[in-house]
């Protein structure tokens, strides 16, 4: 499938990607200052105030701001180029989105940077922020909602005008990922609505704690997947293209996205494991779905690694492993494909720690929780959002990237200093050391062996930010280069045996919606109820 | 790179994916070796939290 981008179409995505990244490289200086300070190497910036400050600020820019912002972007990229019909509403309703966006983030980024809203990421209370930096995030989660409108109708629109043809699988990816964040963000939406905005108005005098975590629990961990999704659409479609091969499968690729789309969202409750207000046996099934995740995690590395095996095959690669050494190893998105799966791996065995109920509780709350969602998120996701940025750059500016080599060593560098920050985490978390800490109020005695991780710790951030840096360098240099040069064809991967007609199961999603729907009522329908049927001991349920 | 004639390339392409199997095998084996060490090596010896 080829297409060149017009300039017209390039404005909105690369308006969306520029803030992303622009935010990133704020929070990327905040984790600087925060790996700094808690390495115990430079006192006088050990300021606990400014550390939570900093920690919020990271937290939230990190991962609401840069992921909804890049995948609205890498969103609108994809329905262009894959689907080559307008935008469902027109770009002026992708604007309208954008700027309801911003200004929502631009309204809790004040409080977050006043100190107003040191409350973490997590939307737990009792900790409390400012009114405006809740309704700023609800605007925020808005604005996406439009984006989500867009991404499913320009698919309906697509497929009515072309009625039995398979919809590309770019875009077949970026609408699961739709369908997912608007799910998802309902959790999260009824807490900030009816919870925490009345509450910090000072509406209503008491939170029902339980409620708020349960269902910030619905958001929080299909949250992920509407980060990773963008990067398996990367793996599916670019990187095969971007190695010299084909996907293996875009059947095995499609059952894959659906399963990310029914699994991830009613298991958020693994997250609340040591909570006491939802049972064991909830908490066991949400576990298990949990576990369901793994299946199409194998399938997408299956898959990707088998398309990149075909890659090296065609590129003289022989024998069990001699396709390794026979990739394109030079191209960015190849690149960043193979470190990305390699963080996967990791990140992933960790993961099935963390999931795991009963050995939870060794890990809980520890830092090696830190270190897995940042080898899952921060690494295994967001370098791939580097590698696409530099891959749509040319086709979105007209201008060719400003230095490939200067991208491979940020990708590189990227990948190491994951490692050398998370790593030690790990095992910072198993001998003990809390996260969400600043400067820690505990013995020398008990400390001193973390002293030894927390140096790695800040030798992992040096590099990360360094590597921040490189990649604002590329992308804006490559922005503000003189000379266009003609925007380049725009290409996915074919499949290896592209399929004519898919079974309509796999191209569309009314039925999988409807699954997803009787799921979450399923697993989520009496432990949300249940707030409303208890005994509040003398106190209105909800706290109204 | 080497290039490939046409029968060369077909042939890479109906080839079954033995290295990504092998590469699956490997880590499916180091996961369930790692949950191992994690559940018998780390979590069991710990015992109740202090």
């Amino acid at each position: 499938m080829e297409a060149r981008m017009a300039a017209s179409e390039s404005r909105l995505p690369l308006a969306n990607i520029w803030i992303a990244f622009i935010t990133f490289a704020l929070a990327a200086f905040m984790g600087l200052y925060q790996v700094a300070e808690r390495s115990g190497l430079f006192p006088k910036i050990e300021i606990i105030e400014l550390y939570f400050r900093s920690v919020s600020s990271h937290g939230v820019i990190m991962g609401y701001v840069l992921t909804t912002f890049f995948i609205m972007g890498f969103g609108y990229w994809v329905a262009s180029s894959s689907l080559k019909i307008p935008l469902w509403g027109g770009k002026k309703l992708g604007w309208l989105g954008f700027l309801i966006s911003l200004g929502g983030t631009a309204m809790a980024a004040i409080m977050l940077f006043t100190g107003k809203a040191s409350i973490m990421y997590t939307f737990y209370p009792p900790l409390k922020a400012n009114p405006l930096f809740y309704i700023g995030a609800a605007f925020l989660v808005v604005g996406s909602w439009v984006w989500c409108l867009q991404m499913v109708m320009t698919m309906n629109v697509w497929k009515k005008q072309n009625p039995g043809v398979p919809v590309p699988l770019s875009m077949y990816g970026m609408t699961a990922n739709a369908i997912l964040w608007f799910i998802t963000s309902l959790g999260v939406s009824s807490e900030v609505l009816f919870q925490l905005i009345p509450w910090s108005l000072g509406w209503i005098d008491t939170i029902d704690v339980g409620l708020a975590r349960t269902l910030f629990s619905w958001t929080l961990h299909a949250i992920v997947y509407f980060w990773l999704i963008p990067a398996y659409i990367a793996f599916y479609t670019l990187v095969p293209k971007a190695a010299g091969g084909k996907l293996f499968s875009d059947e095995f690729s499609r059952i894959s996205i659906l399963m990310l789309l029914v699994f991830s969202l009613p298991i958020g409750m693994h997250h609340l494991y040591v909570d006491p207000f939802q049972s064991a046996g909830w908490k066991f099934v949400h576990m298990i779905g949990t576990f369901m995740v793994a299946v199409p995690t194998l399938i997408t590395g299956f898959t990707v690694i088998a398309s990149m095996e075909v890659a090296g095959r065609l590129r003289g690669g022989k024998g069990l492993f001699g396709w390794i050494k026979a990739l394109n190893w030079s191209n960015p998105m190849v690149l960043a494909g193979g470190l990305s799966l390699l963080m996967l791996t990791v990140g992933g065995w960790g993961g099935v720690v963390n999931a795991s109920y009963s050995m939870d509780v060794a890990v809980h709350n520890t830092q090696w929780i830190t270190g897995h969602f940042h080898l899952i998120f921060a690494g295994t996701t967001v370098i791939m959002y580097f590698a696409i940025a530099y891959y749509m750059w040319p086709s979105l500016t007209g201008k060719p990237l400003f230095s490939k080599k200067m991208a491979l060593a940020q990708l590189w560098l990227w990948f190491i200093g994951m490692l050398i920050l998370t790593l030690p985490w790990h095992i910072l978390g198993l001998i003990g050391q809390p996260r969400r800490i600043g400067v820690p109020p505990y013995s020398a005695e008990f400390t001193a062996p973390w002293e030894p991780y927390l140096i790695l710790m800040f030798t992992g951030g040096v590099i990360l930010f360094f590597s921040a840096l490189l990649l604002i360098i590329n992308l804006l240099f490559s922005h503000l280069k003189r000379k266009s040069s003609e925007r380049p064809v725009m290409e996915y991967a074919q499949a290896l045996h592209p399929s004519l007609k898919m079974p309509t199961l796999l191209n569309g999603f009314g039925f999988w919606t409807a699954v997803i729907a009787v799921y979450m009522v399923a697993s989520y329908g009496y432990p949300i109820l249940q707030f409303f049927l208890m005994e509040t001991h003398g106190t209105f349920p909800w706290s109204i | 790179m080497v290039e490939l004639s046409p029968e060369e390339q077909e042939k890479a392409i109906a080839e079954a994916p033995k290295g990504t199997w092998a590469i699956l095998l490997v880590y499916a084996v180091l996961m369930v070796v790692g949950w191992l060490y994690m559940f018998y090596g780390f979590f069991l010896p710990h015992g109740p939290v202090q």
